[in-house]
């Protein structure tokens, strides 16, 4: 993929070509245009100053001096020249410069009549041409003449030429200046990116930890997710190694207790019962250990799940499993809140919440969701015997031990620790309905 | 009551049919999804028993294709993984309950009892159609509040009855649903049950709790009471 460096250059000195060029072509059409223009004034100018010196005869003949004010009309090769012609056609005077010259024939005008043309003459030279109707009166007759002055485009070529000279050395100045100011310009505004592109390097290799500086808004997103994410994997990490270690670590008493168990023969623990005993208190290990595992906790690019929808379907589900209670659910809330959370943490949480509500319930169980800005207010109360309020903290923080034959699983234990990885807490209570009210409180991103 | 299991893991699925043969139940055994989808397909079970992580079609496969085809009978899926998700995805398949490995077998066994029960529409374990008493769980008969010595089939054939005492059971069906696939069949020991089973609850010829229809089967005629 082209580098963003490249892709800002290639564009902008199109874009840069594009626009000088332009501009070049527009200033040399509208300079020759006005190059033109001007001879052609100038060149009307001599016809009038012709015009002025010159005397019509009897015959129809007309008399021009020889030495005329405009120089370059009496001097040979001058670049300038000049003739008049009747209306049949007929060469009436030329000028002295225009001796051994073949000039082309005028055409026949009107009075007052102009035309300004570029033609070329016999030996290749190019002439301006303009030509300018006149009638005279001689003798009661009106006569028409045409006063032709011709011009060689020498001079012409020669602005020309200098014009482009100067329009493409200008140009080129203003272009090279143009490409250096955008130049520093890119390197300047994507100067932040190269800062985080460092920033991540040293965090890869274990300088720090997040990315600290300050950025540009457009950035923010960006970094605050990254940031988010190396959080909230490094807790996930941890959460991972905890449980791993500890499952190592628990699974050892249950194990030292079997082997003694066979080794011993004592009358006091068969080993039928110890077996029994250590299995159960190994399930519920690993079944506490391997849902802390699979926890995946807070993640700032977690898809949204809609809460509705994942409570009516556990609820779905509950009212088959426990079908001979005939549990009337009552979910009092909003249809299209969003948690912004890990799908499975979320079933993990409810499921285990509300199988305790409906297990302990007598025939209500009632979910409401409270939305607030950056945070979630989950209550599930049932009407069952609630619970004793010594026995709260237990459920909540029930460590594996092996003394816990009581029948009440981990689920609430599992469900303190999800809501651990989302900054939440949990508490039991009494409940306005007569049995237990759990509240959940989880922090959002959004 | 007959009962089929699907699970692949071979010590497990055999020591749970012993389990589940020593409780009176007739068992059907399959070791992978295909051969279990066809037991399904092929036989009314009064409940199954589904592992989830089959090793050629997916458990969840095996309940959709049966709840699709109109199975109506119950579902208890076993499962390793104990994660919430994967229970509700279960059940919303159509299965009825689930059991997360390990497990214990009395808890299994308790859970097929209510899972039958709540399939012929009962509600509680100790069907009542008095002066007849006939307690599921335990499995224990009482006329008039007297213990009755019943043989293993006598109570097969009694609890089916008296499950299903809203229709008339053909001897086929009743011999189906009291002896598993393998066993060698005779419908005349059927006639041989409901005989004995007729002089023990009704030694007077009183109540008349179990009715002949001629051609068409048996039908337990006293009014259940819950």
């Amino acid at each position: 993929m082209l580098s963003i460096t490249l892709r800002l250059l290639i564009s902008l000195s199109l874009v840069l070509t594009s626009f000088l060029g332009i501009t070049a072509f527009v200033l040399d059409k509208a300079f020759q245009k006005s190059v033109k223009d001007a001879t052609q004034d100038r060149l009307q100018g001599y016809a009038m100053a012709l015009i002025a010196s010159a005397e019509v005869r009897i015959d129809g003949s007309v008399y021009i001096p020889d030495i005329l004010p405009i120089v370059r009309f009496n001097q040979s090769q001058s670049g300038l020249y000049a003739q008049v012609t009747n209306f049949k056609g007929k060469i009436l005077w030329q000028s002295e410069s225009s001796n051994e010259k073949v000039l082309p024939k005028p055409p026949n005008l009107k009075n007052t009549e102009t035309l300004f043309t570029i033609d070329s003459i016999a030996d290749g030279e190019l002439l301006f041409n303009y030509n300018y109707g006149v009638s005279w009166d001689v003798s009661n007759r009106n006569l028409g003449y045409t006063i032709n002055i011709l011009e060689s485009l020498d001079s012409y070529n020669k602005e020309t030429k200098n014009f482009r000279q100067t329009l493409w050395l200008l140009l080129g100045g203003v272009a090279l200046l143009l490409l250096i100011v955008q130049g520093s310009l890119m390197r300047w505004s994507l100067k932040p990116l190269r800062h985080a592109a460092l920033e991540i390097e040293s965090i890869e290799s274990g300088e720090q930890s997040q990315l600290q500086s300050v950025y540009p808004k457009e950035l923010g997103p960006l970094t605050k997710n990254i940031n988010a994410l190396i959080k909230s994997n490094k807790q996930h990490l941890t959460r991972y190694r905890n449980s791993s270690s500890d499952l190592a670590h628990s699974l050892k008493t249950p194990l030292a207790l079997l082997r003694s168990a066979s080794e011993s023969n004592d009358p006091r623990y068969p080993l039928e019962k110890v077996v029994a005993e250590q299995v159960d208190q190994m399930k519920k290990i690993v079944d506490y250990q391997l849902q802390r595992a699979s926890t995946s906790g807070k993640n700032p690019l977690s898809k949204p799940v809609n809460l509705f929808s994942v409570i009516h379907k556990i609820c779905n589900s509950l009212d088959k499993v426990y079908a001979d209670k005939k549990i009337a659910a009552n979910l009092p809330m909003d249809e299209e809140l969003l948690f912004f959370g890990d799908e499975s943490d979320l079933f993990e949480m409810l499921g285990n919440v509300l199988d305790n509500a409906y297990k302990w319930a007598d025939s209500n169980v009632q979910v409401r969701i409270e939305s607030k800005p950056k945070q979630l207010l989950i209550h599930v109360d049932d009407d069952g015997p609630g619970i004793d309020p010594k026995l709260i903290k237990k459920v909540l923080e029930r460590g594996i031990r092996s003394d816990e034959r009581d029948g009440t699983g981990i689920g609430l234990a599992v469900v303190s620790e999800i809501v651990q990885a989302y900054d939440g807490d949990i508490n039991i209570d009494k409940s306005d309905m007569g049995g237990c009210h759990i509240g959940i409180k989880l922090s959002q991103n959004h | 009551m007959r009962v089929l299991i699907i699970e692949d893991e071979d010590s497990l699925r055999q020591q749970l049919s012993t389990q589940l043969k020593k409780q009176g139940y007739a068992v059907d055994e399959a070791a992978n999804g295909q051969d279990g989808a066809f037991l399904g397909e092929e036989h009314e079970y009064d409940a199954t028993i589904v592992d989830i992580g089959l090793p050629d079609i997916s458990g969840l496969k095996v309940i959709q294709q049966w709840r699709n085809n109109k199975r109506k009978f119950p579902i208890l899926i076993l499962t390793a993984r104990g994660r919430w998700q994967e229970k509700v995805e279960g059940l919303e398949a159509g299965a009825d309950d689930y059991l997360v490995k390990p497990f214990h077998y009395e808890e299994l066994i308790a859970r097929i009892k209510a899972l039958v029960r709540r399939a012929s529409g009962k509600t509680n374990s100790i069907i009542n159609a008095a002066p007849i008493d006939l307690d599921i769980n335990s499995q224990v008969v009482n006329v008039s509040g007297h213990h009755i010595e019943l043989t293993a089939y006598e109570y097969k054939t009694l609890e089916y009855l008296m499950m299903h005492n809203d229709k008339v059971i053909s001897k086929t069906e009743l011999t189906e649903h009291i002896y598993d696939q393998d066993f060698d069949r005779d419908s005349n020991t059927i006639e041989v049950f409901v005989g004995r089973l007729r002089r023990k609850l009704d030694p007077d010829n009183t109540y008349k709790p179990i009715e002949t229809l001629r051609g068409r089967g048996y039908r337990f005629s006293l009014p259940i009471n819950n």
